[in-house]
């Protein structure tokens, strides 16, 4: 499955984020405080699926969402948007931006593992 | 404020003649007499609330920080209580698994007394043994107690991680008090520049209040920031996830 990095510029939904992966049994897992912590981690660390914020400092998850797909070696990363912004023109904005999918905050642990596994299916239908 | 309008006021009545308009100008001064004192008062009032606001914006990060804190405190307390869970849980895998050696062991013993004994022809003894050993199997059966611990600890482990879902209204309390601080903070600009403007009079001014001098927030936060009702959202957002990946 990879490495996953989580991206939330709070220190709470980072825990709650990586305790809800690890009953999924993902365990590999590493975090960044907000977009251009990401990017650092990213570059320096390497992950193989973003599961990230939209509301951060610095850089949000909207931007880092399109510095990803603009970057040749990342393009295909899977991105998950895990937002408080339910707003139907967020998710439209997100998906332009090329995200793979969307949670709504508050999330659920079922929920959290239903989009993650969604998105491995596509990944793996596409590069099969 | 200049006390010489004030002052100008208490000039004789006979020193206006009523028939050169000078009435309307005594009754002007009168007004003046008793807007300053009123408009004295709005500068104290806006002077007090400019100053009481950073402290109230201080208040609201400290509570934000709290709660924090707090919140950070209990997820500990709930990752310990897992880790708990999850060393009972090999514990009682282990018990299993030792309950299920003795049960073998003791199957293999009763066989290998129950051949022994044939060879020699005598069946009693060792037909007693085999009902020893089978009574001592059945008292170590645990078939239902360790199912019934096993369903106690996985149910703690659903609750313990429902906790620690419902701490999200942390993050999600922590945007909106963000927001209000911000509101605030906002006001605080607006009640500063009124203030510079009945200290350095009004000139110039108007220009200024087109000026986006709102200070950046202090966190990121979703003005629609809500903790209820994301099941609905989550239906809306789902469409669209779905509209997009039909159109790829």
């Amino acid at each position: 499955m990879g490495k996953f990095l989580v991206v939330d510029d709070s220190l709470t939904m980072r825990r709650i984020v990586v305790n809800a992966l690890k009953t999924q049994g993902i365990e590999d897992v590493i975090e960044a405080a907000d977009g251009k912590d990401a990017v650092a981690k990213i570059l320096s660390e390497g992950a193989q699926f973003v599961i990230t914020d939209w509301n951060m400092p610095e850089m949000n998850g909207l931007e880092l969402a399109k510095w990803l797909r603009t970057n040749p070696q990342y393009e295909n990363i899977p991105i998950l948007m895990v937002t408080t912004r339910g707003n139907k023109d967020d998710v439209i904005e997100a998906m332009k931006a090329r995200v793979n999918n969307y949670i709504v905050k508050p999330f659920t642990p079922q929920g959290l593992k239903e989009k993650i596994d969604q998105i491995l299916k596509t990944v793996e239908l596409k590069s099969a | 404020m200049d006390n010489s309008i004030i002052q100008s006021s208490q000039i004789p009545d006979e020193q206006f003649p009523r028939d050169n308009g000078a009435g309307s100008l005594k009754d002007f001064i009168h007004l003046l007499h008793e807007i300053v004192p009123l408009l004295e008062n709005v500068r104290n009032s806006i002077e007090e609330s400019s100053h009481r606001i950073p402290k109230a914006s201080k208040q609201l990060s400290k509570v934000t920080q709290e709660t924090e804190d707090a919140t950070v405190e209990i997820l500990n307390v709930l990752e310990a209580m897992t880790a708990r869970i999850t060393s009972a849980e090999t514990h009682l895998q282990r018990l299993k698994s030792i309950i299920q050696n003795s049960k073998d062991s003791a199957k293999r013993i009763a066989e290998k007394l129950l051949a022994s004994s044939s060879e020699t022809g005598g069946y009693s003894s060792a037909e007693l043994t085999t009902l020893v050993v089978n009574e001592f199997i059945a008292g170590i059966d645990g078939s239902e107690a360790i199912p019934s611990i096993e369903d106690v600890l996985r149910k703690t482990r659903e609750d313990s991680m429902n906790i620690a879902m419902a701490l999200q209204v942390q993050d999600i309390a922590s945007q909106q008090i963000a927001s209000v601080a911000h509101t605030i903070e906002s006001v605080e600009v607006q009640l500063v520049r009124a203030l510079n403007r009945f200290e350095n009079g009004s000139a110039g001014d108007i220009a200024d209040d087109n000026a986006d001098e709102t200070p950046a927030p202090a966190r990121a936060f979703d003005v629609d920031a809500r903790y209820g009702g994301s099941e609905e959202r989550q239906d809306i957002a789902d469409e669209i996830v779905k509209q997009f990946s039909t159109n790829k």
